[in-house]
Protein backbone atom coordinates (compact mmCIF):
# COMPACT_ATOMS: atom_id res chain seq x y z
CA UNK A 1 0.00 0.00 0.00
CA UNK A 2 1.15 3.55 -0.89
CA UNK A 3 1.01 6.06 1.06
CA UNK A 4 -1.69 8.93 -0.68
CA UNK A 5 -2.30 11.24 1.61
CA UNK A 6 0.53 14.15 2.65
CA UNK A 7 -0.86 16.52 5.27
CA UNK A 8 2.06 18.81 6.92
CA UNK A 9 5.41 18.97 5.79
CA UNK A 10 6.87 18.32 2.37
CA UNK A 11 9.07 16.46 1.07
CA UNK A 12 11.56 17.11 -1.86
CA UNK A 13 9.13 16.14 -4.60
CA UNK A 14 6.09 18.42 -3.25
CA UNK A 15 8.72 21.15 -2.84
CA UNK A 16 11.24 21.06 0.24
CA UNK A 17 10.46 20.20 3.51
CA UNK A 18 10.42 24.09 4.18
CA UNK A 19 6.64 23.33 2.51
CA UNK A 20 3.37 22.68 4.44
CA UNK A 21 0.33 21.91 2.72
CA UNK A 22 -1.69 19.33 2.31
CA UNK A 23 -1.12 16.73 -1.17
CA UNK A 24 -2.73 13.64 -2.68
CA UNK A 25 -1.92 11.58 -5.10
CA UNK A 26 -3.88 9.10 -7.77
CA UNK A 27 -4.62 5.97 -6.58
CA UNK A 28 -1.06 4.01 -6.56
CA UNK A 29 0.96 6.61 -6.68
CA UNK A 30 3.25 7.59 -3.72
CA UNK A 31 2.25 11.49 -2.67
CA UNK A 32 5.86 11.66 -1.33
CA UNK A 33 7.76 11.05 -4.44
CA UNK A 34 5.04 11.05 -7.64
CA UNK A 35 5.32 13.34 -10.15
CA UNK A 36 3.11 17.00 -9.92
CA UNK A 37 1.07 15.15 -12.85
CA UNK A 38 0.26 12.39 -10.77
CA UNK A 39 -1.46 14.68 -7.45
CA UNK A 40 -5.36 14.70 -7.97
CA UNK A 41 -4.70 18.01 -4.91
CA UNK A 42 -1.91 20.02 -4.91
CA UNK A 43 -0.66 22.32 -2.66
CA UNK A 44 1.19 24.49 -4.91
CA UNK A 45 5.25 25.46 -4.37
CA UNK A 46 3.95 29.14 -5.19
CA UNK A 47 5.40 29.67 -8.44
CA UNK A 48 4.45 31.28 -11.17
CA UNK A 49 4.44 27.52 -13.52
CA UNK A 50 2.25 26.21 -10.44
CA UNK A 51 -1.32 24.93 -10.16
CA UNK A 52 -3.72 28.03 -10.20
CA UNK A 53 -6.74 26.62 -8.75
CA UNK A 54 -9.42 23.91 -8.44
CA UNK A 55 -11.75 23.73 -11.16
CA UNK A 56 -14.98 23.70 -8.86
CA UNK A 57 -18.12 25.32 -10.08
CA UNK A 58 -19.24 28.10 -8.04
CA UNK A 59 -22.31 27.79 -5.72
CA UNK A 60 -24.86 31.06 -6.72
CA UNK A 61 -28.29 32.49 -6.20
CA UNK A 62 -29.60 32.62 -9.61
CA UNK A 63 -32.98 35.04 -10.30
CA UNK A 64 -34.85 31.95 -11.08
CA UNK A 65 -33.45 29.72 -8.75
CA UNK A 66 -32.79 27.26 -11.26
CA UNK A 67 -29.88 26.48 -13.41
CA UNK A 68 -31.16 26.80 -16.83
CA UNK A 69 -32.73 30.45 -17.92
CA UNK A 70 -35.23 31.15 -21.51
CA UNK A 71 -34.12 34.12 -23.15
CA UNK A 72 -36.96 35.31 -25.79
CA UNK A 73 -36.63 35.31 -28.92
CA UNK A 74 -33.84 37.96 -30.45
CA UNK A 75 -33.34 39.66 -26.98
CA UNK A 76 -30.65 40.71 -25.06
CA UNK A 77 -31.05 40.90 -21.11
CA UNK A 78 -28.70 40.25 -18.32
CA UNK A 79 -29.08 36.62 -16.06
CA UNK A 80 -28.61 38.02 -12.50
CA UNK A 81 -26.95 36.05 -9.72
CA UNK A 82 -26.49 37.00 -6.13
CA UNK A 83 -23.91 35.59 -3.96
CA UNK A 84 -20.76 35.54 -5.32
CA UNK A 85 -18.01 37.24 -3.72
CA UNK A 86 -14.49 36.65 -5.63
CA UNK A 87 -12.80 40.33 -6.45
CA UNK A 88 -10.99 38.42 -9.37
CA UNK A 89 -14.93 38.14 -11.22
CA UNK A 90 -16.49 35.44 -12.99
CA UNK A 91 -15.59 33.66 -16.07
CA UNK A 92 -19.73 31.92 -17.06
CA UNK A 93 -19.49 28.64 -18.43
CA UNK A 94 -22.87 28.39 -20.64
CA UNK A 95 -24.05 26.09 -23.38
CA UNK A 96 -27.95 25.13 -25.15
CA UNK A 97 -29.34 21.87 -25.02
CA UNK A 98 -29.54 19.64 -28.24
CA UNK A 99 -33.01 18.08 -29.35
CA UNK A 100 -33.23 14.64 -28.36
CA UNK A 101 -35.62 13.54 -31.20
CA UNK A 102 -36.37 14.52 -34.59
CA UNK A 103 -34.14 15.53 -37.66
CA UNK A 104 -32.32 17.85 -35.69
CA UNK A 105 -31.61 15.64 -33.21
CA UNK A 106 -27.74 16.02 -31.97
CA UNK A 107 -27.29 19.35 -33.40
CA UNK A 108 -27.22 22.52 -31.11
CA UNK A 109 -30.09 24.60 -31.80
CA UNK A 110 -29.07 27.95 -30.07
CA UNK A 111 -27.19 30.67 -31.46
CA UNK A 112 -26.38 33.64 -29.00
CA UNK A 113 -23.40 36.03 -27.80
CA UNK A 114 -22.07 36.40 -24.53
CA UNK A 115 -21.56 40.65 -24.32
CA UNK A 116 -20.12 40.76 -21.08
CA UNK A 117 -20.25 39.69 -17.69
CA UNK A 118 -19.73 40.98 -14.04
CA UNK A 119 -20.13 39.57 -10.46
CA UNK A 120 -23.83 39.67 -10.72
CA UNK A 121 -24.85 39.08 -14.03
CA UNK A 122 -24.20 37.71 -17.88
CA UNK A 123 -25.51 39.84 -20.64
CA UNK A 124 -26.42 37.69 -23.64
CA UNK A 125 -28.61 38.41 -26.96
CA UNK A 126 -30.42 35.41 -28.22
CA UNK A 127 -29.92 35.65 -32.19
CA UNK A 128 -32.47 33.03 -32.87
CA UNK A 129 -36.13 34.03 -33.73
CA UNK A 130 -37.33 31.68 -31.46
CA UNK A 131 -37.06 31.45 -27.71
CA UNK A 132 -33.58 30.12 -26.26
CA UNK A 133 -33.06 28.24 -22.39
CA UNK A 134 -29.46 28.38 -21.82
CA UNK A 135 -27.72 26.74 -18.74
CA UNK A 136 -25.30 28.32 -16.64
CA UNK A 137 -22.43 27.68 -14.39
CA UNK A 138 -20.09 30.17 -12.92
CA UNK A 139 -16.53 29.93 -12.15
CA UNK A 140 -14.32 31.90 -10.54
CA UNK A 141 -11.56 33.91 -12.38
CA UNK A 142 -8.10 32.88 -10.61
CA UNK A 143 -6.27 36.46 -11.68
CA UNK A 144 -6.96 39.64 -12.37
CA UNK A 145 -4.71 39.26 -14.77
CA UNK A 146 -5.54 38.53 -18.53
CA UNK A 147 -3.55 35.05 -18.05
CA UNK A 148 -2.56 33.00 -14.80
CA UNK B 1 -24.37 19.37 11.72
CA UNK B 2 -23.48 17.22 9.32
CA UNK B 3 -19.45 14.81 9.06
CA UNK B 4 -18.30 16.68 6.09
CA UNK B 5 -14.67 15.73 5.87
CA UNK B 6 -13.54 12.10 6.13
CA UNK B 7 -9.46 11.82 6.45
CA UNK B 8 -7.68 8.31 6.25
CA UNK B 9 -9.53 4.58 5.89
CA UNK B 10 -12.60 5.76 3.44
CA UNK B 11 -14.56 1.63 3.76
CA UNK B 12 -15.36 0.20 6.37
CA UNK B 13 -13.18 -3.29 6.76
CA UNK B 14 -12.14 -6.16 8.94
CA UNK B 15 -9.02 -6.74 9.93
CA UNK B 16 -7.19 -9.79 10.32
CA UNK B 17 -4.42 -10.65 12.83
CA UNK B 18 -2.20 -13.66 14.08
CA UNK B 19 1.21 -15.29 13.71
CA UNK B 20 2.23 -15.53 10.12
CA UNK B 21 -0.62 -12.85 8.46
CA UNK B 22 1.33 -9.83 6.63
CA UNK B 23 0.21 -6.33 8.81
CA UNK B 24 -2.62 -4.44 6.97
CA UNK B 25 -4.46 -7.76 6.27
CA UNK B 26 -8.69 -7.68 5.51
CA UNK B 27 -11.51 -9.94 4.94
CA UNK B 28 -12.28 -9.57 1.58
CA UNK B 29 -14.64 -12.39 1.49
CA UNK B 30 -16.83 -14.65 3.98
CA UNK B 31 -18.83 -17.99 3.28
CA UNK B 32 -20.73 -19.25 6.91
CA UNK B 33 -21.41 -23.03 7.02
CA UNK B 34 -24.39 -23.15 8.98
CA UNK B 35 -27.22 -26.19 10.03
CA UNK B 36 -30.63 -26.49 9.29
CA UNK B 37 -32.56 -27.46 13.24
CA UNK B 38 -36.12 -26.97 13.68
CA UNK B 39 -36.79 -24.54 10.88
CA UNK B 40 -33.76 -22.19 11.55
CA UNK B 41 -30.22 -21.94 10.44
CA UNK B 42 -27.46 -21.40 12.67
CA UNK B 43 -24.12 -20.45 12.09
CA UNK B 44 -21.30 -23.05 12.48
CA UNK B 45 -18.30 -21.77 11.32
CA UNK B 46 -17.04 -18.99 8.91
CA UNK B 47 -14.62 -19.23 5.93
CA UNK B 48 -13.07 -15.79 5.20
CA UNK B 49 -10.67 -15.23 2.16
CA UNK B 50 -7.51 -12.80 2.73
CA UNK B 51 -6.48 -9.55 0.83
CA UNK B 52 -3.05 -10.45 1.70
CA UNK B 53 -1.21 -14.41 1.59
CA UNK B 54 0.46 -15.64 5.05
CA UNK B 55 4.51 -15.03 5.41
CA UNK B 56 4.07 -18.26 7.24
CA UNK B 57 1.22 -21.03 7.88
CA UNK B 58 -0.86 -18.86 10.48
CA UNK B 59 -0.43 -20.13 14.19
CA UNK B 60 -1.91 -19.38 17.74
CA UNK B 61 -4.84 -17.13 18.08
CA UNK B 62 -6.35 -15.60 14.86
CA UNK B 63 -8.14 -12.14 15.70
CA UNK B 64 -10.87 -10.15 13.54
CA UNK B 65 -11.47 -6.51 14.45
CA UNK B 66 -14.78 -5.10 13.77
CA UNK B 67 -15.06 -1.71 12.16
CA UNK B 68 -16.34 -0.11 15.29
CA UNK B 69 -12.72 -0.36 16.90
CA UNK B 70 -13.57 -2.43 19.62
CA UNK B 71 -15.08 -5.29 18.92
CA UNK B 72 -12.72 -8.42 18.19
CA UNK B 73 -13.38 -12.48 17.73
CA UNK B 74 -10.72 -14.33 18.35
CA UNK B 75 -10.05 -18.02 17.11
CA UNK B 76 -7.98 -20.84 18.07
CA UNK B 77 -9.35 -23.20 16.34
CA UNK B 78 -8.84 -23.40 12.46
CA UNK B 79 -7.50 -24.54 8.87
CA UNK B 80 -6.02 -22.46 6.52
CA UNK B 81 -4.58 -22.04 3.02
CA UNK B 82 -0.88 -21.55 4.67
CA UNK B 83 1.12 -20.00 2.40
CA UNK B 84 -0.15 -21.66 -1.09
CA UNK B 85 -1.76 -19.68 -3.83
CA UNK B 86 -4.02 -22.24 -5.13
CA UNK B 87 -5.41 -23.88 -2.10
CA UNK B 88 -9.29 -23.79 -2.43
CA UNK B 89 -11.76 -23.96 0.72
CA UNK B 90 -15.81 -25.34 -0.25
CA UNK B 91 -17.30 -24.27 3.58
CA UNK B 92 -20.01 -26.82 3.21
CA UNK B 93 -20.90 -30.13 1.07
CA UNK B 94 -23.93 -31.43 -0.54
CA UNK B 95 -23.94 -29.53 -4.00
CA UNK B 96 -21.16 -29.00 -7.40
CA UNK B 97 -22.57 -25.34 -6.83
CA UNK B 98 -21.58 -24.48 -3.40
CA UNK B 99 -19.34 -21.54 -2.96
CA UNK B 100 -15.71 -22.07 -2.92
CA UNK B 101 -13.29 -19.16 -1.15
CA UNK B 102 -9.80 -19.41 -3.28
CA UNK B 103 -6.35 -18.82 -1.26
CA UNK B 104 -5.33 -17.18 0.78
CA UNK B 105 -7.94 -18.59 3.44
CA UNK B 106 -8.78 -19.66 7.09
CA UNK B 107 -11.49 -21.51 7.99
CA UNK B 108 -12.74 -20.55 11.64
CA UNK B 109 -14.49 -23.44 12.94
CA UNK B 110 -15.47 -22.19 16.28
CA UNK B 111 -17.76 -19.12 14.95
CA UNK B 112 -20.72 -20.23 15.81
CA UNK B 113 -24.23 -18.40 16.44
CA UNK B 114 -23.53 -16.53 19.24
CA UNK B 115 -20.54 -15.18 17.99
CA UNK B 116 -22.49 -14.64 14.65
CA UNK B 117 -25.21 -12.80 16.61
CA UNK B 118 -22.48 -10.58 18.60
CA UNK B 119 -19.73 -9.72 15.64
CA UNK B 120 -21.45 -10.53 11.88
CA UNK B 121 -19.26 -10.13 9.37
CA UNK B 122 -21.76 -8.19 7.53
CA UNK B 123 -21.49 -7.95 3.65
CA UNK B 124 -21.00 -3.94 3.72
CA UNK B 125 -17.53 -3.94 5.85
CA UNK B 126 -16.20 -6.35 3.56
CA UNK B 127 -15.00 -4.27 0.06
CA UNK B 128 -13.53 -7.23 -1.50
CA UNK B 129 -10.17 -5.85 -1.88
CA UNK B 130 -7.39 -3.69 0.14
CA UNK B 131 -9.32 -0.87 1.78
CA UNK B 132 -9.42 2.63 0.33
CA UNK B 133 -7.36 5.22 2.75
CA UNK B 134 -7.12 9.45 1.62
CA UNK B 135 -9.49 11.93 1.71
CA UNK B 136 -13.39 12.84 1.12
CA UNK B 137 -15.01 16.32 1.65
CA UNK B 138 -19.60 16.29 1.20
CA UNK B 139 -21.07 19.17 -0.30
CA UNK B 140 -23.26 21.27 2.29
CA UNK B 141 -26.00 18.87 3.82
CA UNK B 142 -24.68 15.89 3.02
CA UNK B 143 -22.87 13.73 5.20
CA UNK B 144 -19.36 12.32 4.22
CA UNK B 145 -19.60 8.83 5.61
CA UNK B 146 -22.88 7.63 4.05
CA UNK B 147 -23.58 9.92 0.94
CA UNK B 148 -23.49 8.74 -3.02
CA UNK B 149 -20.58 10.37 -4.92
CA UNK B 150 -22.41 12.64 -6.61
CA UNK B 151 -22.62 14.58 -3.54
CA UNK B 152 -19.00 15.14 -3.33
CA UNK B 153 -17.09 18.03 -3.70
CA UNK B 154 -13.68 15.72 -3.52
CA UNK B 155 -12.95 12.15 -3.88
CA UNK B 156 -9.18 10.99 -3.38
CA UNK B 157 -10.70 7.75 -5.39
CA UNK B 158 -10.61 9.38 -8.45
CA UNK B 159 -7.36 9.30 -11.10
CA UNK B 160 -8.20 12.85 -11.94
CA UNK B 161 -9.23 16.04 -10.65
CA UNK B 162 -9.46 19.75 -12.25
CA UNK B 163 -6.44 21.36 -11.36
CA UNK B 164 -6.16 24.44 -12.82
CA UNK B 165 -2.92 24.69 -14.95
CA UNK B 166 -3.19 28.16 -17.25
CA UNK B 167 -6.07 30.02 -18.16
CA UNK B 168 -6.99 33.16 -19.23
CA UNK B 169 -9.66 35.88 -19.74
CA UNK B 170 -11.46 37.92 -21.62
CA UNK B 171 -8.74 37.23 -24.46
CA UNK B 172 -9.99 39.32 -28.55
CA UNK B 173 -7.51 36.64 -30.36
CA UNK B 174 -9.80 37.32 -33.55
CA UNK B 175 -8.39 34.24 -35.57
CA UNK B 176 -5.09 33.58 -33.59
CA UNK B 177 -4.00 30.95 -31.22
CA UNK B 178 -3.11 31.34 -27.80
CA UNK B 179 -0.11 29.94 -26.04
CA UNK B 180 -1.15 29.24 -22.60
CA UNK B 181 2.71 28.29 -21.35
CA UNK B 182 4.12 31.75 -22.04
CA UNK B 183 2.57 33.54 -18.71
CA UNK B 184 5.05 32.07 -15.73
CA UNK B 185 7.02 29.73 -18.50
CA UNK B 186 5.20 26.64 -17.59
CA UNK B 187 6.79 23.52 -18.53
CA UNK B 188 5.03 21.48 -21.18
CA UNK B 189 2.77 18.77 -19.27
CA UNK B 190 3.81 16.18 -22.08
CA UNK B 191 0.41 15.46 -23.05
CA UNK B 192 -2.54 18.01 -24.96
CA UNK B 193 -4.83 18.58 -21.42
CA UNK B 194 -8.36 19.34 -21.67
CA UNK B 195 -9.26 22.99 -22.20
CA UNK B 196 -12.58 24.23 -20.88
CA UNK B 197 -13.77 28.00 -22.39
CA UNK B 198 -16.23 30.16 -23.30
CA UNK B 199 -16.47 33.56 -25.12
CA UNK B 200 -18.34 35.91 -26.52
CA UNK B 201 -19.69 33.94 -29.74
CA UNK B 202 -21.63 30.50 -29.19
CA UNK B 203 -23.41 28.46 -30.53
CA UNK B 204 -25.38 28.05 -33.79
CA UNK B 205 -24.84 30.39 -36.89
CA UNK B 206 -27.06 30.39 -40.26
CA UNK B 207 -25.68 33.26 -42.21
CA UNK B 208 -25.77 33.78 -46.58
CA UNK B 209 -25.43 36.56 -48.85
CA UNK B 210 -28.87 36.20 -50.54
CA UNK B 211 -27.75 33.54 -52.92
CA UNK B 212 -26.47 31.06 -50.60
CA UNK B 213 -26.20 29.79 -46.99
CA UNK B 214 -24.46 28.13 -44.58
CA UNK B 215 -25.12 26.93 -41.44
CA UNK B 216 -22.63 25.77 -38.34
CA UNK B 217 -24.35 24.11 -35.42
CA UNK B 218 -21.53 25.32 -32.95
CA UNK B 219 -19.50 28.48 -34.19
CA UNK B 220 -17.11 27.69 -31.01
CA UNK B 221 -14.35 25.19 -32.21
CA UNK B 222 -11.16 25.24 -31.06
CA UNK B 223 -8.10 22.53 -31.74
CA UNK B 224 -5.63 22.72 -28.84
CA UNK B 225 -2.36 21.27 -28.74
CA UNK B 226 0.89 20.71 -25.83
CA UNK B 227 1.29 24.55 -25.90
CA UNK B 228 -1.39 26.72 -27.82
CA UNK B 229 -5.49 27.31 -27.83
CA UNK B 230 -6.39 27.98 -31.10
CA UNK B 231 -9.77 28.98 -32.81
CA UNK B 232 -10.57 27.41 -35.65
CA UNK B 233 -13.32 26.65 -39.11
CA UNK B 234 -14.95 23.38 -39.79
CA UNK B 235 -14.59 21.89 -43.02
CA UNK B 236 -16.48 19.19 -45.11
CA UNK B 237 -14.93 16.52 -47.25
CA UNK B 238 -15.66 17.07 -51.35
CA UNK B 239 -15.24 14.47 -53.46
CA UNK B 240 -12.16 12.34 -52.86
CA UNK B 241 -9.79 15.33 -51.43
CA UNK B 242 -8.03 13.73 -48.72
CA UNK B 243 -9.51 15.53 -45.32
CA UNK B 244 -7.15 17.64 -43.72
CA UNK B 245 -9.32 18.43 -40.74
CA UNK B 246 -10.32 21.96 -38.88
CA UNK B 247 -8.39 24.93 -40.22
CA UNK B 248 -6.66 27.47 -37.63
CA UNK B 249 -8.65 30.25 -37.82
CA UNK B 250 -12.43 31.24 -38.77
CA UNK B 251 -13.13 31.96 -41.68
CA UNK B 252 -16.52 30.70 -43.13
CA UNK B 253 -17.35 32.52 -46.55
CA UNK B 254 -21.05 33.79 -45.44
CA UNK B 255 -20.50 34.46 -41.98
CA UNK B 256 -19.34 38.01 -40.73
CA UNK B 257 -16.66 38.51 -38.87
CA UNK B 258 -18.01 39.94 -35.83
CA UNK B 259 -20.25 36.67 -35.48
CA UNK B 260 -17.17 34.05 -36.01
CA UNK B 261 -14.41 35.43 -34.69
CA UNK B 262 -12.82 34.68 -31.38
CA UNK B 263 -13.89 37.85 -29.26
CA UNK B 264 -13.80 37.50 -25.02
CA UNK B 265 -12.57 34.30 -24.59
CA UNK B 266 -11.74 32.63 -21.09
CA UNK B 267 -10.30 29.14 -20.81
CA UNK B 268 -9.75 26.58 -18.18
CA UNK B 269 -6.35 24.66 -18.45
CA UNK B 270 -6.62 21.81 -16.92
CA UNK B 271 -4.58 19.02 -15.88
CA UNK B 272 -5.98 16.28 -17.34
CA UNK B 273 -4.92 14.27 -20.40
CA UNK B 274 -7.66 14.75 -23.32
CA UNK B 275 -6.09 13.16 -26.39
CA UNK B 276 -6.17 10.24 -28.41
CA UNK B 277 -2.81 7.95 -27.47
CA UNK B 278 -3.33 9.40 -23.51
CA UNK B 279 -6.39 8.16 -22.41
CA UNK B 280 -4.34 5.15 -21.15
CA UNK B 281 -3.45 3.81 -18.06
CA UNK B 282 -0.10 5.45 -17.89
CA UNK B 283 -1.78 8.91 -17.11
CA UNK B 284 -4.95 7.62 -15.48
CA UNK B 285 -3.96 4.39 -13.87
Amino acid sequence: MVDRVLLGKGTTARGGTSKYGLWISRPGKDVTTCSDDELIFDTDKGGSADIKGMFQLQTVTATAETTTTTVSASTTTNISFTNFNWSFGIIPIMGTAAPTTGINTGQYQGGFTINSFTTSSVNITNLQTTALTVSLSVMPAFSANARF
Amino acid sequence: MTNRVLLGQLDKAIRVTGTGIPEDTFVRRREYNQISSGGSFFVTAVGIGLTKTPTASPSGDITLHFPDGTSTFVSDSYTSSGTSTTSTLQTYTGGSNNPVIFAPWIYLTDYGENDFQATPLSSSDIPGRQPYFGLKVSKEGADVTTCAQKDLLFDSTSVRTGLVYAGAKGLNLGDSADNFLTTGSKASLGYIPLVIAVEKNMGNRLEGDGSEYVEVDEISLWKTTTSTFTPCTATALGGTTTYDGPVDGRGYDQISSTDENALNVSYFVLRIPCAYGYMTSTYFG
